[in-house]
């Protein structure tokens, strides 16, 4: 099954959409949650809830889903759609483009919002490694993402790894280009390790911050480095 | 053909049985926007080999006066023979002095001009002194320190009275030369390869004729013939094969004798290449 698929399986996060209390709680109340909240460039996102009254669905309620990406200056209306009899809802092919929080507010209902659901957006990436004869492997990576933040070209650190070893070498450093506006490109050559070998690219473009978690938003190692566990 | 991204590949089964449970999504290992695959290649052995760095070891030690000499070989790793002995760079250092300019024209948005050119040509081509004084005047010295810090070096130390007088190391100088391609801006590092691999006759000795024409080198030479003092940095290049090679010697008795040093250097490292 490909990320799309996985990504529209409607699977709710349980502790995400609002709770019902065991006893009904005055007033409309709107629960929403998210298939995944972390997806891949370019994968559509499916939003899913229900507007309640009393613990009873309301049905045929206008709803707007909103969204506010990074970095983070407001929601802005992105969708119109309304419940179904049940009052289930269903925002489908929501397409996501960089980190975004998003909320379901229903029309007409004063101050019903959903639980604001933040989604991180990681780029769509390819990476390719092609022998071009003995000691000359060429790498290579593409990046589909966002188009926020400029286009300069940052660099590119690889590093190789023999498969069965633990340290990461400082094998090239290059400059990425912008093929168009959110696809960068990378590539080099080097001489590989061994015959089956493992390799990571890293770098800190300009529109890192917009993507991915901020677990990862920190400066690629400039020099070998070791894992705690073998490669490969 | 293109692979995706194997984090995503390890991570979707994960996604599948474990997605009512957020905490268990998350990839633990990333630290950086870092992503990896794996390659299938022939690799080649390190350049110069072993053999021949000891063979160049045994060699500097029959030579008379004070010698050290370093090899970053084809994979990046360092060895020689008194590797971090302190020397004076004489005009080695004008290579530093280059890169340290090339980097002042990027950071100012600016090309290479003919006024440029008039100090730069000179310097390497025929290691003009006074050029290079122009230029470390323009660029200052605290430029070159930043290039010694950038390329690693940990025996850099500014001259006292003369550029020439530039503490360095064969260590410092061997990892110099290999990060020439990372520490010159792309846009003039044509540039910089045409003027180290253009030396003005003379002045090639030592790597050069030893290595010429099976090998690309950069390179330049020092002398303080006062002291005794012969040195030379190269960065040899051919197809899937870069390595660098620092020589540094003084109280030589001639400087034809320190040319024949180094030369012997070069020719232990470069007997058995392919």
């Amino acid at each position: 099954m490909g990320r799309l698929g996985a990504g529209l399986l409607a699977l709710t996060l349980t502790g995400l959409a609002v709770a019902s209390a065991p006893a009904s709680p005055v007033g409309p109340v709107l629960s929403a949650s998210v298939v995944t909240h972390e997806l891949t460039y370019g994968t559509p996102l499916a939003v899913i809830g229900s507007l309640t009254n009393g613990g009873v669905g309301m049905g045929d309620a206008p709803l707007t889903l909103q969204a506010d990406a990074y970095p983070f200056h407001g929601f802005l209306t992105i969708a119109h759609g309304s419940t179904e009899p049940s009052g289930s809802f269903d925002f489908s092919e929501v397409r996501l483009n960089r980190n975004t929080r998003l909320r379901v507010v229903a029309e007409g209902t004063e101050d019903t919002t959903s639980s604001v659901l933040g989604v991180i957006v990681d780029p769509s990436v390819q990476n390719y490694a092609r022998s071009l004869g003995p000691g000359r492997i060429r790498l290579s990576v593409r990046l589909r993402h966002t188009a926020v933040g400029d286009s300069a070209p940052v660099v590119a650190r690889w590093f190789v790894a023999a498969r069965g070893t633990r340290i990461f070498h400082l094998a090239a450093e290059t400059q990425t280009r912008e093929l168009s506006p959110g696809m960068t490109y990378a590539s080099t050559i080097v001489d590989p390790p061994s015959r089956r070998f493992v390799y990571r690219v890293c770098l800190n473009p300009t529109w890192e911050h917009a993507m991915g978690p901020p677990a990862v938003h920190r400066p690629c190692p400039k020099q070998d480095f070791k894992v705690p566990h073998d490669v490969g | 053909m293109w692979a995706e991204h194997p984090r995503w590949t390890a991570r979707l089964p994960a996604l599948l049985a474990a997605c009512a449970v957020l905490a268990a999504l998350r990839v633990p290992t990333a630290r950086a926007l870092e992503y990896q695959g794996e390659g299938q290649g022939i690799p080649v052995a390190a350049f110069p080999s072993a053999g021949a760095i000891a063979s160049a070891k045994s060699f500097l030690n029959s030579r008379a006066g004070h010698t050290s000499f370093a090899v970053l070989d084809s994979q990046g790793h360092l060895s020689g023979l008194r590797v971090h002995e302190h020397f004076q760079t004489a005009s080695v250092v004008k290579v530093m002095m280059l890169v340290a300019y090339l980097q002042m024209l990027d950071a100012r948005h600016r090309g290479l001009g003919a006024a440029d050119t008039s100090l730069l040509y000179p310097m390497i081509h025929v290691s003009d002194n006074n050029a290079a004084s122009a230029v470390l005047a323009i660029v200052g010295s605290g430029a070159l320190e930043r290039v010694a810090r950038e390329s690693g070096m940990t025996d850099y130390a500014p001259g006292v009275g003369w550029w020439a007088y530039t503490q360095t190391s064969a260590a410092d100088q061997a990892r110099f030369f290999f990060a020439l391609e990372r520490l010159i801006p792309p846009r003039f590092y044509g540039y910089a390869r045409w003027l180290l691999s253009g030396i003005e006759p003379s002045q090639s000795w030592g790597i050069p004729p030893v290595a010429r024409p099976r090998w690309q080198v950069f390179f330049k030479t020092g002398a303080l013939p006062s002291e005794g003092l012969f040195n030379e940095v190269g960065r040899l290049e051919r197809p899937g094969v870069t390595f660098t090679i620092a020589v540094f010697t003084s109280s030589e008795p001639s400087m034809a004798y320190g040319e024949q040093t180094i030369q012997g250097v070069a020719t232990a490292l470069l007997a058995h290449a392919r």
